[in-house]
Formats: C-alpha cells, sequence, structure tokens
C-alpha cells in the first residue's frame, strides 16, 4: 500500500500537467475553472509567461470546446479581449491553450480598490466595447459577470473566459472559424444571478446579443451602485440600467455597443436614449455640461456690469 | 463497469466482484479508521454491506443524481455501522458466512503504518479510496512494465515518486543511482508518469459505474495538483 507521502506526491504529479517536451515550464497553479485548471508558465522560447487553460482529462467534449474558444477567442483581436498565443495536445493527452498572462484581479475583487463613479463607469465602458466588439464579429460571450472582466495591473481591462461563447451566422460578421452555440436548446449556459431571462429558461436559440447587455446592466448596475457619501444614482443612468436588464430582448438595447454609447453619452452629460428629460431638467443637464462656459460667461456679465456701474457714476 | 444489478447471474457476480474489488478496502480503513469500528465489527459491515446490496435490492436503489456510487456505498455502511441488529442480520445470511474475501490481517498491518488521522471521516475515506485505486494502478504499471522488459524504468519511477526517502532524490542522483543521463531520467520520469495516469484512468473507465459521470470523477483527480 502507498504511503501519505507517495499517495500526496501521485496526486500532485496526476494533477500538474505534462509539460516535458513542450516550450512551457510549469511556475505555478493560477486558478480552477469548470473543465480545467490555468497554469502560470513560461514559453521557454519566447521568454514570456503565458496563462495555460489545460483540460482536466482528456475527454473528447471538453477538448472540443477549449478549442473552440481559443479559436473564437483567436478571431477576436482587440485590446479588451485576452490574446491566445497556442493551442494544442500535451504529451499526456490533455487539451491546452496558451493566453497571455494577465498580471491582475477579477473585477469582482478589484471592485474596492477602484475610485469614483466616473471611474467605475469608465472600466464598465472598457468591458461593454470589448463585448461590443465581439457583438460586431457575431459573437455572444454568455458568462459576463465579475468574475470574468479583469483589471490589469497596468488599467488593461480584459474580458475573459470565452469557454461558453456562441457565434450567430445571422449578424452579417464576416466568415468565423467557428459557428454555433455549441449548445442545444432547453440547456442552461451562464451563471445565476447573472444571466438573462431567456437564458435561465434553457432558450438557445433566443440567446443573442441582448442576453449579453442584460449581464452588463447587472455589472453596470453594481460598478454605479453609490458608495456612503456619494450622491445617490442618476436617474438617467438607472434608466440605462433599467432598459439594459429588462426582462424582454426587446426591450432592451440592441447590442453592447448601444449600451456603452448611451453610457459614454451619460459620462459626458449628453441625452441618453432610455431617458427622456423634461425642460428643467435638461436645462439643468447643460449647466452641469457646460458649467466651464457658464462661469465665463457669468463673470464676463458680471465684469461689464462692474465697468457699467462705475462708469454711471 | 456494469451494475451487479444489470444482465445475467454470471454477469451481475462479474459485476459484484468488481464492485468488491474497487470499494471493499477503503470501505474497511474507514470504518477502522473514520467510524472507529473494530476490526471484527468493521469486517461485518463491509460483509454485510456487500451482502445487502443484491439482498436487500440496495445497489438497485443508488440514484446517480443524488450521489456518487462511492458515497452511496459510505452512507450504507454508516448505517450498518450503526446498526446494532447486525449480528442477527449476519445470521440470517447463514450463520455469519462470510461472502467476501477481505484480507483483514495485511489491511490491519498497513493501518498500523499509517500516521494517526485527524481529517473527518469522509476525507479520510476519500483518501483511502485515491490510495486504493493509486495502489492498483501502480501494480498495473509494474506489471507491464515487467511484462514488456521496462523494469528499470519502474525502479527509476518506484524511486523518484514511490519510495519515502528522505531528502528525495535529485534527478542528477537518480542518474548516477540507475547509471543514467539526467535527460533520461527526465524522459524515463515523464513516460512512467504518463503511463501511471493512464493506468489511473483506465481503472476509473472500468470502475465508473454508468450514471456516474466518469469526467467528474477523473476531474476530481486530475483537476489539479498543488500549488
Amino acid at each position: 500500500m502507498l504511503s501519505d507521502a507517495a499517495l500526496d506526491r501521485l496526486q500532485t504529479s496526476l494533477g500538474t500537467p505534462d509539460t516535458s517536451g513542450t516550450r512551457y515550464r510549469i511556475l505555478r497553479k493560477a486558478g480552477e475553472g469548470g473543465m480545467g485548471t490555468v497554469w502560470e508558465a513560461e514559453d521557454t522560447v519566447l521568454s514570456r509567461r503565458v496563462a495555460l487553460k489545460v483540460l482536466a482529462v482528456e475527454d473528447e467534449g471538453g477538448a472540443a470546446r477549449l478549442l473552440r474558444e481559443a479559436r473564437i477567442v483567436a478571431g477576436l483581436e482587440h485590446p479588451g479581449i485576452v490574446p491566445v498565443h497556442d493551442a494544442g495536445t500535451l504529451p499526456d493527452g490533455r487539451v491546452f491553450a496558451a493566453l497571455k498572462f494577465v498580471d491582475g484581479a477579477p473585477l469582482s475583487a478589484a471592485l474596492p480598490m477602484l475610485g469614483g463613479p466616473a471611474e467605475r463607469l469608465r472600466v464598465f465602458l472598457r468591458a461593454a466595447e470589448a463585448v461590443a466588439f465581439a457583438h460586431a464579429r457575431g459573437v455572444v460571450h454568455r458568462d459576463l459577470k465579475p468574475e470574468n472582466v479583469m483589471l490589469g495591473a497596468f488599467g488593461e481591462v480584459l474580458v475573459v473566459d470565452w469557454g461558453v461563447a456562441a457565434v450567430r451566422g445571422d449578424s452579417g460578421s464576416r466568415a468565423f472559424p467557428v459557428s454555433g452555440s455549441g449548445t442545444k436548446d432547453g440547456t442552461v449556459v451562464g451563471t445565476p444571478g447573472w444571466m438573462a431571462p431567456e437564458q435561465e429558461r434553457g432558450e438557445i436559440s433566443r440567446v443573442d446579443a441582448r442576453s449579453d447587455v442584460f449581464a452588463l446592466g447587472r455589472l453596470l448596475s453594481v460598478l454605479a451602485e453609490p458608495r456612503p457619501g456619494e450622491p445617490g444614482l442618476d436617474r438617467r443612468l438607472a434608466a440605462i440600467v433599467a432598459k439594459a436588464t429588462a426582462q424582454e430582448p426587446e426591450t432592451r438595447y440592441e447590442n453592447a455597443a448601444a449600451l456603452a454609447g448611451d453610457v459614454a453619452r451619460h459620462l459626458e452629460g449628453e441625452p441618453v436614449s432610455a431617458y427622456r428629460e423634461g425642460p428643467v431638467e435638461r436645462l439643468a443637464r447643460l449647466a452641469v455640461r457646460h458649467r466651464v462656459a457658464l462661469l465665463l460667461l457669468l463673470a464676463y456679465l458680471v465684469t461689464r456690469a462692474l465697468v457699467l456701474f462705475i462708469r454711471k457714476n | 463497469m456494469a451494475l451487479a444489478t444489470e444482465g445475467g447471474p454470471e454477469e451481475r457476480g462479474a459485476a459484484m466482484d468488481a464492485l468488491a474489488r474497487a470499494y471493499w478496502k477503503p470501505l474497511y480503513t474507514y470504518a477502522r479508521l473514520g467510524r472507529r469500528l473494530s476490526e471484527e465489527a468493521a469486517e461485518d459491515a463491509v460483509q454485510d454491506l456487500f451482502a445487502s446490496l443484491v439482498e436487500k435490492g440496495w445497489l438497485a436503489r443508488w440514484d446517480p443524481a443524488r450521489a456518487r456510487l462511492r458515497t452511496y456505498l459510505r452512507v450504507l455502511l454508516d448505517g450498518l455501522a450503526a446498526n446494532t441488529a447486525r449480528a442477527a442480520g449476519r445470521e440470517k445470511r447463514g450463520g455469519g458466512v462470510r461472502t467476501l474475501s477481505i484480507d483483514a490481517a495485511e489491511t490491519e498491518a498497513e493501518i498500523a503504518r499509517l500516521a494517526p488521522r485527524t481529517a473527518s471521516p469522509e476525507e479520510i475515506y476519500e483518501r483511502e479510496w485515491r490510495r486504493w485505486l493509486f495502489t492498483r494502478a501502480v501494480a498495473r504499471l509494474e506489471e507491464d512494465y515487467t511484462r514488456s522488459g521496462r523494469g528499470a524504468r519502474f525502479a527509476l519511477f518506484s524511486a523518484a515518486d514511490l519510495a519515502d526517502e528522505d531528502p528525495r532524490p535529485t534527478y542528477a542522483q537518480l542518474a548516477e543511482r540507475f547509471s543514467l543521463k539526467v535527460t533520461d531520467v527526465t524522459n524515463h520520469l515523464s513516460a512512467a508518469r504518463r503511463d501511471f495516469r493512464r493506468a489511473v484512468l483506465a481503472l476509473l473507465a472500468q470502475e465508473t459505474p454508468r450514471g456516474d459521470a466518469l469526467s467528474g470523477e477523473a476531474r476530481a483527480l486530475f483537476g489539479g495538483g498543488k500549488s
């Protein structure tokens, strides 16, 4: 019978991918996912760190999903999407994908470290822009949540884990290396609490860019939630969140670009599509937006009035 | 693995043998270390369990959606361990006739060599199941290597991963000991570990009953090493 120490050694050896004869050298475990483990590794040829996503076992379904994810990510070259460098099979038969190593933390952990409302909205915009790029290519992420948005050490915002992404053929996007959702109707894909209602019901054929919009809306509500000492949630922003997280897909923004556009307009003090403002609100918004010009104008008028007053007296 | 509730008598008998081979030892060790039963009570509980799986239709009642077979067997053993009428049940089976071949003496000697357990009973059971699975995979690997004239590779694997040498031998020391180049040690160990992994997967595939997700079992084992 094996000793305790031998048992532990064998367990470690089983759990660690066999990279012998490859360009990769395992450094440490970086995290665990549903399909396998992410390892921080060294690409010994290029002397750089990579994230090696390795399947736990060499089952055909998992291998196909990982390769599918790698191909999808390879087709999404965008600064907000972690690039894939390589994919293949290790000597032990396990399928892997080598991705850029992001030195940072998921938004779920980094959120308390973020600054005021404007900074948090800008982080949201960066993530939404990456998703908008994917939507433009016909790709729906289907599992957007704070854990899948990484904040890099140098301010990068990256959308990760495209493992359950679907490619929609009717989007008018250019040819993509993979197609379809990889799942059948009735399958629930996503994370409870972040899924759109149609995803929760397993209506795979109804899941499209607007389902990502729902998850982004949830993300926006988390990021926009006022902290102690901050003013209450702006009505325009609340309307944007409400539109993004509407129960019916038809009522939501068409895609992430439309949602990001409204958030950007809100940040710029411009009218947003989700909120019809009254004349007083419009004046107040314009006053805030053009406060510098208004102050200058006011200063000019006061000065002119003073000059006139002095001349008359 | 087919369940011992399916097919003809011969098939059912073979399936029950396979089930017993895969689980008697972890269950016995769990009964001794996790449930702290005496040697006799532990053996009785394990014997009763395997007899009741078919006689009382317990195996047919296993629902893969609710628990892995391994967990189901442990829960059944818990019930038997707490059942004071177990002796009466044994009499009904034919006056204490043992249906299962359990080498309790050898297992007792192995248990005596283990360090005192501080983990929960469930953790002890999982660990003992894993130990028994790996032990048999190592035995398969040794048999396979010996048969194919690769005994030296097994000896190297044994020295590197199985023997409790403190401090652990370096690859350079192993190279000197086995008159090999360090690169050859690396290659041989890599191949042996890969073959060990295949042996574990093959045993899992044989012994994971239909209904239990093999990939789930394998993921639990291969999900990741220590960081």
